[in-house]
Protein backbone atom coordinates (compact mmCIF):
# COMPACT_ATOMS: atom_id res chain seq x y z
CA UNK A 1 0.00 0.00 0.00
CA UNK A 2 2.78 2.41 1.02
CA UNK A 3 4.76 1.40 -2.04
CA UNK A 4 1.79 2.22 -4.27
CA UNK A 5 1.36 5.55 -2.52
CA UNK A 6 5.06 6.25 -3.06
CA UNK A 7 4.77 5.52 -6.77
CA UNK A 8 1.84 7.89 -7.00
CA UNK A 9 3.65 10.64 -5.07
CA UNK A 10 6.82 10.23 -7.12
CA UNK A 11 4.85 10.47 -10.33
CA UNK A 12 3.02 13.59 -9.17
CA UNK A 13 6.26 15.24 -8.02
CA UNK A 14 7.86 14.49 -11.36
CA UNK A 15 4.94 15.96 -13.26
CA UNK A 16 4.77 19.05 -11.05
CA UNK A 17 8.47 19.71 -11.51
CA UNK A 18 8.45 19.16 -15.27
CA UNK A 19 5.99 21.70 -16.56
CA UNK A 20 5.17 21.58 -20.29
CA UNK A 21 7.34 23.99 -22.26
CA UNK A 22 5.92 26.36 -24.85
CA UNK A 23 8.28 26.36 -27.82
CA UNK A 24 8.41 29.46 -30.00
CA UNK A 25 6.23 31.70 -27.80
CA UNK A 26 6.90 34.73 -30.06
CA UNK A 27 5.01 33.17 -32.99
CA UNK A 28 2.03 32.39 -30.77
CA UNK A 29 2.15 35.91 -29.30
CA UNK A 30 2.19 37.38 -32.83
CA UNK A 31 -0.78 35.21 -33.88
CA UNK A 32 -2.79 36.23 -30.81
CA UNK A 33 -2.10 39.94 -31.31
CA UNK A 34 -2.90 39.74 -35.05
CA UNK A 35 -6.22 38.06 -34.29
CA UNK A 36 -7.09 40.67 -31.66
CA UNK A 37 -6.12 43.56 -33.97
CA UNK A 38 -8.31 42.05 -36.70
CA UNK A 39 -11.24 41.87 -34.28
CA UNK A 40 -10.67 45.42 -33.11
CA UNK A 41 -10.58 46.70 -36.70
CA UNK A 42 -13.97 45.04 -37.27
CA UNK A 43 -15.37 46.71 -34.15
CA UNK A 44 -14.02 50.15 -35.05
CA UNK A 45 -15.91 50.47 -38.36
CA UNK A 46 -19.34 51.35 -36.91
CA UNK A 47 -17.61 53.55 -34.34
CA UNK A 48 -15.92 55.54 -37.12
CA UNK A 49 -19.29 56.15 -38.88
CA UNK A 50 -20.70 57.55 -35.64
CA UNK A 51 -17.58 59.66 -35.22
CA UNK A 52 -17.98 60.97 -38.76
CA UNK A 53 -21.61 61.96 -38.11
CA UNK A 54 -21.35 63.25 -34.55
CA UNK A 55 -17.63 63.96 -34.18
CA UNK A 56 -18.31 67.69 -34.07
CA UNK A 57 -19.99 67.34 -30.65
CA UNK A 58 -17.26 67.33 -28.04
CA UNK A 59 -19.38 66.79 -24.93
CA UNK A 60 -19.82 63.07 -24.38
CA UNK A 61 -23.36 63.01 -22.97
CA UNK A 62 -24.54 65.43 -25.65
CA UNK A 63 -23.09 63.23 -28.40
CA UNK A 64 -24.73 60.13 -26.93
CA UNK A 65 -28.01 62.04 -26.62
CA UNK A 66 -27.87 63.14 -30.26
CA UNK A 67 -27.17 59.58 -31.38
CA UNK A 68 -30.11 58.32 -29.31
CA UNK A 69 -32.44 61.02 -30.67
CA UNK A 70 -31.45 60.30 -34.30
CA UNK A 71 -31.98 56.58 -33.82
CA UNK A 72 -35.39 57.26 -32.23
CA UNK A 73 -36.36 59.62 -35.08
CA UNK A 74 -35.40 57.03 -37.70
CA UNK A 75 -37.39 54.36 -35.88
CA UNK A 76 -40.48 56.61 -35.59
CA UNK A 77 -40.23 57.48 -39.30
CA UNK A 78 -40.03 53.81 -40.29
CA UNK A 79 -42.97 52.96 -37.99
CA UNK A 80 -45.09 55.82 -39.33
CA UNK A 81 -44.35 54.89 -42.93
CA UNK A 82 -45.27 51.28 -42.35
CA UNK A 83 -48.56 52.29 -40.63
CA UNK A 84 -49.50 54.73 -43.45
CA UNK A 85 -48.71 52.16 -46.13
CA UNK A 86 -50.81 49.56 -44.35
CA UNK A 87 -53.75 52.00 -44.13
CA UNK A 88 -53.47 52.94 -47.82
CA UNK A 89 -53.46 49.29 -48.78
CA UNK A 90 -56.54 48.67 -46.60
CA UNK A 91 -58.65 51.51 -48.14
CA UNK A 92 -59.70 49.42 -51.14
CA UNK A 93 -61.01 46.72 -48.84
CA UNK A 94 -63.05 49.11 -46.71
CA UNK A 95 -65.99 49.68 -49.13
CA UNK A 96 -69.12 48.52 -47.35
CA UNK A 97 -72.56 49.05 -48.87
CA UNK A 98 -75.28 48.53 -46.33
CA UNK A 99 -78.77 49.88 -46.70
CA UNK A 100 -77.71 52.83 -48.84
CA UNK A 101 -80.35 54.03 -51.30
CA UNK A 102 -79.61 56.18 -54.31
CA UNK A 103 -81.74 59.24 -54.29
CA UNK A 104 -82.94 60.85 -57.45
CA UNK A 105 -81.04 63.98 -56.50
CA UNK A 106 -77.74 64.60 -58.37
CA UNK A 107 -74.63 63.30 -56.67
CA UNK A 108 -73.45 66.46 -55.08
CA UNK A 109 -72.99 65.06 -51.67
CA UNK A 110 -69.40 64.05 -51.05
CA UNK A 111 -70.50 60.83 -49.23
CA UNK A 112 -72.38 59.64 -52.28
CA UNK A 113 -69.39 60.36 -54.49
CA UNK A 114 -67.23 58.38 -52.13
CA UNK A 115 -69.72 55.53 -52.23
CA UNK A 116 -69.68 55.51 -56.02
CA UNK A 117 -65.91 55.49 -55.94
CA UNK A 118 -65.90 52.54 -53.56
CA UNK A 119 -68.40 50.67 -55.69
CA UNK A 120 -66.25 51.21 -58.75
CA UNK A 121 -63.25 49.81 -56.90
CA UNK A 122 -65.30 46.86 -55.61
CA UNK A 123 -66.51 45.87 -59.04
CA UNK A 124 -63.37 45.55 -61.12
CA UNK A 125 -63.71 44.44 -64.71
CA UNK A 126 -61.30 41.64 -65.54
CA UNK A 127 -58.09 42.97 -67.07
CA UNK A 128 -59.21 46.60 -66.68
CA UNK A 129 -57.95 49.17 -64.22
CA UNK A 130 -59.49 52.55 -63.45
CA UNK A 131 -57.42 55.59 -62.65
CA UNK A 132 -58.59 58.37 -60.31
CA UNK A 133 -59.07 60.69 -63.29
CA UNK A 134 -61.38 58.18 -65.03
CA UNK A 135 -63.44 57.74 -61.85
CA UNK A 136 -63.84 61.51 -61.54
CA UNK A 137 -64.99 61.83 -65.16
CA UNK A 138 -67.42 58.92 -64.56
CA UNK A 139 -68.88 60.72 -61.53
CA UNK A 140 -69.13 63.99 -63.49
CA UNK A 141 -70.99 62.35 -66.41
CA UNK A 142 -73.28 60.55 -63.96
CA UNK A 143 -74.08 63.92 -62.33
CA UNK A 144 -74.82 65.50 -65.72
CA UNK A 145 -77.05 62.58 -66.68
CA UNK A 146 -78.94 62.91 -63.40
CA UNK A 147 -79.45 66.68 -63.93
CA UNK A 148 -80.68 66.17 -67.48
CA UNK A 149 -83.07 63.43 -66.33
CA UNK A 150 -84.46 65.73 -63.64
CA UNK A 151 -84.93 68.55 -66.19
CA UNK A 152 -86.74 66.19 -68.52
CA UNK A 153 -89.07 65.04 -65.74
CA UNK A 154 -89.82 68.68 -64.89
CA UNK A 155 -90.65 69.50 -68.54
CA UNK A 156 -92.99 66.51 -68.72
CA UNK A 157 -94.71 67.49 -65.45
CA UNK A 158 -95.21 71.06 -66.67
CA UNK A 159 -96.82 70.03 -69.99
CA UNK A 160 -99.94 67.79 -69.46
CA UNK A 161 -100.31 67.11 -73.21
CA UNK A 162 -96.77 65.94 -73.50
CA UNK A 163 -97.30 63.84 -70.41
CA UNK A 164 -100.39 62.24 -71.90
CA UNK A 165 -98.60 61.67 -75.17
CA UNK A 166 -95.67 59.97 -73.46
CA UNK A 167 -97.97 57.84 -71.31
CA UNK A 168 -99.89 56.76 -74.38
CA UNK A 169 -96.70 55.91 -76.25
CA UNK A 170 -95.40 53.94 -73.27
CA UNK A 171 -98.68 51.96 -73.02
CA UNK A 172 -98.58 51.16 -76.74
CA UNK A 173 -95.01 50.00 -76.45
CA UNK A 174 -95.92 47.86 -73.52
CA UNK A 175 -98.82 46.30 -75.48
CA UNK A 176 -96.52 45.64 -78.47
CA UNK A 177 -94.09 43.91 -76.19
CA UNK A 178 -96.88 41.75 -74.77
CA UNK A 179 -98.10 40.82 -78.28
CA UNK A 180 -94.66 39.65 -79.24
CA UNK B 1 4.52 28.33 -12.10
CA UNK B 2 2.42 30.82 -10.14
CA UNK B 3 0.54 33.32 -12.21
CA UNK B 4 0.45 35.96 -9.49
CA UNK B 5 4.26 36.20 -9.51
CA UNK B 6 4.31 36.52 -13.29
CA UNK B 7 2.22 39.65 -13.76
CA UNK B 8 2.31 43.08 -12.31
CA UNK B 9 -1.23 44.03 -11.11
CA UNK B 10 -0.69 47.42 -12.81
CA UNK B 11 -0.55 45.66 -16.20
CA UNK B 12 -3.85 43.91 -15.50
CA UNK B 13 -5.45 47.23 -14.56
CA UNK B 14 -4.12 48.89 -17.72
CA UNK B 15 -5.52 46.01 -19.79
CA UNK B 16 -8.90 46.46 -18.10
CA UNK B 17 -8.83 50.03 -19.43
CA UNK B 18 -8.21 48.74 -22.97
CA UNK B 19 -4.46 49.38 -23.20
CA UNK B 20 -3.28 47.10 -26.00
CA UNK B 21 0.45 47.60 -25.47
CA UNK B 22 0.07 46.30 -21.91
CA UNK B 23 -2.03 43.45 -23.19
CA UNK B 24 0.91 42.33 -25.34
CA UNK B 25 2.94 42.24 -22.11
CA UNK B 26 0.22 40.19 -20.49
CA UNK B 27 0.18 37.74 -23.41
CA UNK B 28 3.96 37.37 -23.23
CA UNK B 29 3.89 36.75 -19.48
CA UNK B 30 0.89 34.43 -19.27
CA UNK B 31 1.06 32.36 -22.48
CA UNK B 32 3.56 29.78 -21.10
CA UNK B 33 1.39 29.34 -18.01
CA UNK B 34 -1.82 28.92 -20.03
CA UNK B 35 -0.04 26.55 -22.39
CA UNK B 36 1.06 24.44 -19.44
CA UNK B 37 -2.50 24.06 -18.13
CA UNK B 38 -3.93 23.41 -21.61
CA UNK B 39 -1.21 20.91 -22.51
CA UNK B 40 -1.73 18.94 -19.30
CA UNK B 41 -5.44 18.77 -20.08
CA UNK B 42 -5.24 18.08 -23.81
CA UNK B 43 -1.92 16.25 -24.19
CA UNK B 44 -1.28 17.76 -27.64
CA UNK B 45 0.92 20.77 -28.44
CA UNK B 46 -1.10 22.11 -31.37
CA UNK B 47 -4.43 21.82 -29.61
CA UNK B 48 -2.93 23.41 -26.50
CA UNK B 49 -1.63 26.33 -28.60
CA UNK B 50 -5.09 26.79 -30.12
CA UNK B 51 -6.56 26.81 -26.62
CA UNK B 52 -4.02 29.46 -25.58
CA UNK B 53 -4.96 31.62 -28.58
CA UNK B 54 -8.69 31.33 -27.89
CA UNK B 55 -8.15 31.97 -24.18
CA UNK B 56 -6.18 35.16 -24.82
CA UNK B 57 -8.82 36.46 -27.26
CA UNK B 58 -11.54 35.84 -24.67
CA UNK B 59 -9.39 37.50 -22.00
CA UNK B 60 -9.06 40.61 -24.18
CA UNK B 61 -12.81 40.67 -24.89
CA UNK B 62 -13.86 40.24 -21.26
CA UNK B 63 -11.06 41.76 -19.20
CA UNK B 64 -12.97 45.04 -18.77
CA UNK B 65 -15.64 43.11 -16.82
CA UNK B 66 -13.05 41.69 -14.40
CA UNK B 67 -13.88 43.10 -10.95
CA UNK B 68 -10.37 43.17 -9.44
CA UNK B 69 -6.84 42.22 -10.44
CA UNK B 70 -6.65 39.76 -7.52
CA UNK B 71 -9.34 37.61 -9.16
CA UNK B 72 -7.32 37.42 -12.39
CA UNK B 73 -5.56 34.10 -11.70
CA UNK B 74 -8.72 32.06 -11.03
CA UNK B 75 -10.58 33.87 -13.81
CA UNK B 76 -7.82 32.89 -16.25
CA UNK B 77 -7.97 29.25 -15.07
CA UNK B 78 -11.71 29.28 -15.62
CA UNK B 79 -11.36 30.50 -19.21
CA UNK B 80 -8.60 28.08 -20.15
CA UNK B 81 -10.44 25.11 -18.61
CA UNK B 82 -13.57 26.01 -20.56
CA UNK B 83 -11.55 26.30 -23.79
CA UNK B 84 -10.06 22.87 -23.11
CA UNK B 85 -13.54 21.43 -22.54
CA UNK B 86 -14.58 22.91 -25.92
CA UNK B 87 -11.56 21.30 -27.57
CA UNK B 88 -12.31 17.92 -25.94
CA UNK B 89 -15.96 18.19 -27.08
CA UNK B 90 -14.85 18.95 -30.66
CA UNK B 91 -12.43 16.02 -30.77
CA UNK B 92 -15.00 13.56 -29.35
CA UNK B 93 -15.45 10.69 -31.77
CA UNK B 94 -11.88 10.83 -33.04
CA UNK B 95 -9.89 7.65 -32.30
CA UNK B 96 -7.74 7.98 -29.17
CA UNK B 97 -4.34 6.35 -28.94
CA UNK B 98 -4.15 4.37 -25.71
CA UNK B 99 -0.98 3.88 -23.70
CA UNK B 100 0.38 0.38 -24.45
CA UNK B 101 2.82 -1.86 -22.52
CA UNK B 102 5.78 -0.19 -24.23
CA UNK B 103 4.66 3.28 -23.16
CA UNK B 104 4.16 2.08 -19.60
CA UNK B 105 7.66 0.58 -19.61
CA UNK B 106 9.06 4.01 -20.58
CA UNK B 107 6.96 5.70 -17.89
CA UNK B 108 8.21 3.17 -15.32
CA UNK B 109 11.81 3.96 -16.25
CA UNK B 110 11.16 7.68 -15.86
CA UNK B 111 9.66 7.23 -12.40
CA UNK B 112 12.56 5.04 -11.36
CA UNK B 113 15.08 7.55 -12.70
CA UNK B 114 14.21 9.89 -9.84
CA UNK B 115 13.15 13.44 -9.28
CA UNK B 116 16.08 15.07 -11.07
CA UNK B 117 14.74 14.03 -14.44
CA UNK B 118 13.29 16.82 -16.61
CA UNK B 119 10.50 15.49 -18.80
CA UNK B 120 9.90 16.48 -22.41
CA UNK B 121 6.42 17.59 -23.52
CA UNK B 122 5.68 14.28 -25.25
CA UNK B 123 6.75 12.35 -22.14
CA UNK B 124 4.47 14.46 -19.95
CA UNK B 125 1.62 13.85 -22.39
CA UNK B 126 2.25 10.07 -22.34
CA UNK B 127 2.31 9.91 -18.54
CA UNK B 128 -0.88 11.94 -18.09
CA UNK B 129 -2.60 10.03 -20.89
CA UNK B 130 -1.63 6.70 -19.29
CA UNK B 131 -2.62 7.76 -15.78
CA UNK B 132 -5.89 9.43 -16.71
CA UNK B 133 -6.92 6.85 -19.30
CA UNK B 134 -9.92 5.71 -17.30
CA UNK B 135 -10.98 9.15 -16.08
CA UNK B 136 -13.84 11.27 -17.39
CA UNK B 137 -12.98 14.84 -18.55
CA UNK B 138 -14.33 16.19 -15.24
CA UNK B 139 -12.29 13.79 -13.13
CA UNK B 140 -9.20 14.52 -15.21
CA UNK B 141 -9.75 18.27 -14.79
CA UNK B 142 -10.14 17.98 -11.02
CA UNK B 143 -7.04 15.78 -10.84
CA UNK B 144 -4.91 18.21 -12.90
CA UNK B 145 -6.11 21.31 -11.05
CA UNK B 146 -5.70 19.75 -7.62
CA UNK B 147 -2.59 17.58 -7.96
CA UNK B 148 -0.56 19.33 -10.68
CA UNK B 149 -1.71 22.96 -10.51
CA UNK B 150 -2.10 22.74 -6.73
CA UNK B 151 -5.34 24.68 -6.50
CA UNK B 152 -7.46 24.48 -3.34
CA UNK B 153 -10.89 22.88 -3.29
CA UNK B 154 -12.57 26.34 -3.16
CA UNK B 155 -10.55 27.55 -6.15
CA UNK B 156 -11.41 24.44 -8.17
CA UNK B 157 -15.06 25.02 -7.29
CA UNK B 158 -14.87 28.56 -8.73
CA UNK B 159 -13.00 27.37 -11.84
CA UNK B 160 -15.20 24.39 -12.68
CA UNK B 161 -18.50 25.42 -11.11
CA UNK B 162 -18.67 22.08 -9.29
CA UNK B 163 -19.65 21.74 -5.63
CA UNK B 164 -16.95 20.96 -3.07
CA UNK B 165 -18.45 17.55 -2.32
CA UNK B 166 -18.47 16.74 -6.03
CA UNK B 167 -14.84 17.82 -6.38
CA UNK B 168 -13.79 15.67 -3.43
CA UNK B 169 -15.64 12.65 -4.81
CA UNK B 170 -14.12 13.13 -8.29
CA UNK B 171 -10.64 13.58 -6.85
CA UNK B 172 -10.99 10.47 -4.69
CA UNK B 173 -12.06 8.42 -7.71
CA UNK B 174 -9.24 9.87 -9.86
CA UNK B 175 -6.57 9.04 -7.24
CA UNK B 176 -7.94 5.54 -6.85
CA UNK B 177 -8.07 4.93 -10.59
CA UNK B 178 -4.56 6.32 -11.18
CA UNK B 179 -3.25 4.26 -8.22
CA UNK B 180 -4.63 1.12 -9.83
CA UNK B 181 -3.05 1.99 -13.18
CA UNK B 182 0.32 2.54 -11.53
CA UNK B 183 0.00 -0.69 -9.53
CA UNK B 184 -0.77 -2.63 -12.69
CA UNK B 185 1.95 -1.26 -14.96
CA UNK B 186 4.79 0.03 -12.79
Amino acid sequence: MTDDRNKYDRMIKLLRKSGPVLHDPETLEGKIMDEILKQEAGKERPQSILNYLFGWVYIGWMRRGLIAISVAAILIFIFQQSVILRRINAIGKQAAVSGTVFSSEPLQDIDQKQLLMKLTVRMPVKGMTLSGKEIHSLIRSYDELQTKYMDLLKVIEDDPELKQYIERKLTERQKRKFNL
Amino acid sequence: MNLNNLIDPGIINECRNGNMRNFRELVRATSPFIFSVAFRMLGDEERAKDAVQETMITVWDKISSLKSDSAFRIWMYRIVVNKCYDSIRKSRGQPEIKADEKTWAVISDMVSAGEDLQLENNQIASIIKGMAEKLSPKQKTVFILSELEELTCEEISVVTGMSRANIKANLHYARKSIGEQLKRYI
